[in-house]
């Protein structure tokens, strides 16, 4: 069956071919006017935050796959940065490379001697870092880390996850109070300021002594946009009660503060070198390590999101198993060679590929030459399937 | 500077009459109730309609759209909330309209139903390049922008792909491409000529 044939076959099963004609009755004209209708642009939706974090990962996996992808250009292209930001709490300053100096804000001051990467930092300083400071808050999750755009989301205490009913089907919602901070380029201000204008439930309010806009989106959901500060501003949505509660909570307990606070806050998934170790220890849980692993090799100071790090990480664990097949299997040392094939054969239960799956296709890839090594056979004629592996996995 | 003015929303439109039978089609081809689709294709465009003052230019817009859509199904997939309820109307339409392509009850012994089942045995990766080099004629460059890969990974995913459908069809289809009457022991399907 030549390709042409079969792709008549598949043209044969579409299940909604192109002859198809369906009589909409006005349907598609009614959802353009509701979309339209749509107050512009109120925040970064769940959807479209999981879109632009699936974009930066597309992005990596593109140039993981990108034939040229030579370690050096592998390390550009996924941010890794060559300059590792080193300061101490108490010294003139945490940028990188020591070329500025920090001011530090009123927040809290950490006292543990902290290396942070210079690409964190560089985000750090662009940002007007806000901190919830409220006993049990923490940072749940960071979205996108950029020095332009990005958010953090902190929670008061562990998810609260229930299953709510709607029309059409169910789902599984975290009810922890929280708020989310959000911040953008400093171009889209206008646009966003005109646009929270239209809303129906416009106050103003002062926020580190700028005056904010404030809009309530239901009884308990509240955002505060305030004014640029530098190249980005921000918005800070919560559900921390009505109205009253919220704008004690925001006097109460958000705070501006100085870069390496900040820093010290985030989470695992925007890995520093202060918790660097902790995150590959995550990412390495029930993964077979290849002989002579060494993680210090993946340098100090990523600044990547979970999506990045987990492709950096499990990336080097499955170059470091072919490359162990392959010098098994050409030194003819077989029993070594099914062990790096049976370890590579595990990577379908790694928790972080499966973790990273939903965002983007990496693990497809790692999976990919898992299974062109366990079909590689022991003569080794199958071994065309991982041609191309290393510029694919980004192997260093 | 970027504001969501006139001309932004003017693209809006134009991006939505211009994609919305590709988009539904799209989503058609890949829910399981097609009611289903009126949310991919709804979820599709709120997005776009909040990031019109940066939609991609020209073509890269519809594989943006694609892009965008395949995130949506995977969303829907997972069970994840919608927090916008929106296309109550094309969700209402496309269930009345189910039994258009809803499958013959005898269909499922024909080659359309086994090339159906074999795609649904491939890799999501494997199936969605070669559905969107069929049902969608997209290029393989056009695919590597929806999918987030090289044009090369496509390709070769492509004819992986193309090899694997070929296995698993191979002892259901006659070369002539018609169905081989009696079965197949163990999972393959039992097939009738003509059903």
């Amino acid at each position: 069956m030549t390709d042409h044939d079969l792709d008549l076959l598949i043209r044969d099963a579409d299940p909604f071919p192109a002859s198809h004609s369906l009589d909409l009755d006005g349907a598609d004209a009614a959802l353009l006017a509701e979309i339209c209708a749509r107050p512009a642009v109120d925040r970064l939706s769940l959807l479209q935050r999981r879109r632009r974090r699936t974009r930066q990962a597309s992005a990596l996996r593109t140039r993981l796959a990108v034939s040229v992808a030579t370690a050096a250009a592998l390390t550009a292209a996924i941010g890794v940065p060559a300059i590792i930001a080193e300061h101490r709490a108490g010294s003139a300053g945490p940028e990188a490379g020591g070329r500025e100096a920090t001011r530090p804000g009123p927040g809290p001051v950490s006292t543990a001697p902290v290396t942070y990467a210079a690409a964190a930092v560089r985000v750090a300083r662009a940002n007007p870092r806000v901190l919830v400071t409220a006993p049990g808050w923490t940072v749940r999750s960071v979205e996108g880390f950029d020095p332009d755009a990005g958010e953090t989301t902190f929670q008061l205490g562990p998810d609260q996850w229930h299953d709510e009913t709607f029309p059409g089907g169910s789902s599984h919602v975290n009810e922890a109070p929280r708020l989310e901070v959000t911040w953008y380029p400093r171009d889209q201000y206008d646009a966003y300021r005109a646009d929270r204008a239209r809303e129906p439930h416009l106050q103003h309010v002062t926020l580190f002594g700028q005056r904010a806009q404030m809009i309530s989106y239901s009884a308990t959901d509240h955002a505060v946009m305030l004014p640029p500060q530098g190249e980005v501003f921000l918005e800070l949505r919560g559900n921390v009660g009505d109205e009253a509660a919220f704008r004690q909570f925001l006097a109460d307990h958000v705070e501006q503060v100085d870069i390496r606070t900040w820093l010290a806050a985030m989470p695992s998934s925007v890995v520093t070198a202060g918790n660097l170790d902790a995150a590959v220890r995550e990412v390495l849980a029930g993964v077979p390590l290849p002989p002579g692993f060494d993680a210090s090799s993946l340098g100090r100071g990523l600044a990547l999101d979970s999506y990045q790090f987990g492709a950096r990480v499990t990336g080097m664990v499955a170059c470091g198993w072919i490359e162990e097949w392959q010098r098994a299997h050409e030194s003819g040392d077989t029993a070594a060679a099914d062990r790096a094939a049976a370890a590579l054969a595990t990577s379908r239960d790694w928790k972080v590929l499966h973790d990273m799956d939903a965002e983007g296709d990496y693990p497809e890839v790692v999976w990919q030459y898992a299974d062109a090594v366990a079909t590689a056979g022991s003569d080794g004629s199958g071994k065309a399937g991982l041609d191309g592996y290393r510029s694919a996995l980004g192997c260093h | 500077m970027s504001s969501p003015g006139p001309d932004h929303r003017d693209r809006f439109r134009d991006l939505y009459t211009g994609h919305f039978d590709a988009l539904l089609s799209y989503a058609l081809r890949r829910v399981d109730r097609p009611e289903d689709a009126a949310d991919v294709v709804a979820d599709t465009f709120l997005v776009a309609w909040r990031r019109r003052s940066h939609l991609p230019a020209g073509d890269e817009a519809r594989l943006w759209l694609y892009g965008v859509a395949r995130n949506m199904l995977a969303n829907q997939r997972r069970g994840e909330r919608r927090r916008d309820r929106l296309g109550e109307a094309l969700r209402a339409r496309l269930a009345a309209s189910a039994d258009l392509w809803a499958p013959d009850p005898s269909s499922g012994l024909t080659e359309r139903a086994v090339v159906r089942a074999a795609l649904a045995r491939l890799g999501d990766l494997d199936r969605e390049v070669l559905s969107l080099t069929v049902w969608e004629e997209l290029e393989p460059r056009e695919i590597a922008a929806v999918l987030g890969v090289s044009a090369q990974v496509v390709r070769t995913r492509l004819s992986r792909a193309r090899g694997r459908l070929r296995d698993l069809l191979g002892d259901e289809l006659a070369p002539s491409g018609h169905v081989v009457q009696g079965s197949t022991p163990g999972p393959r399907l039992a097939l009738e000529e003509g059903s």
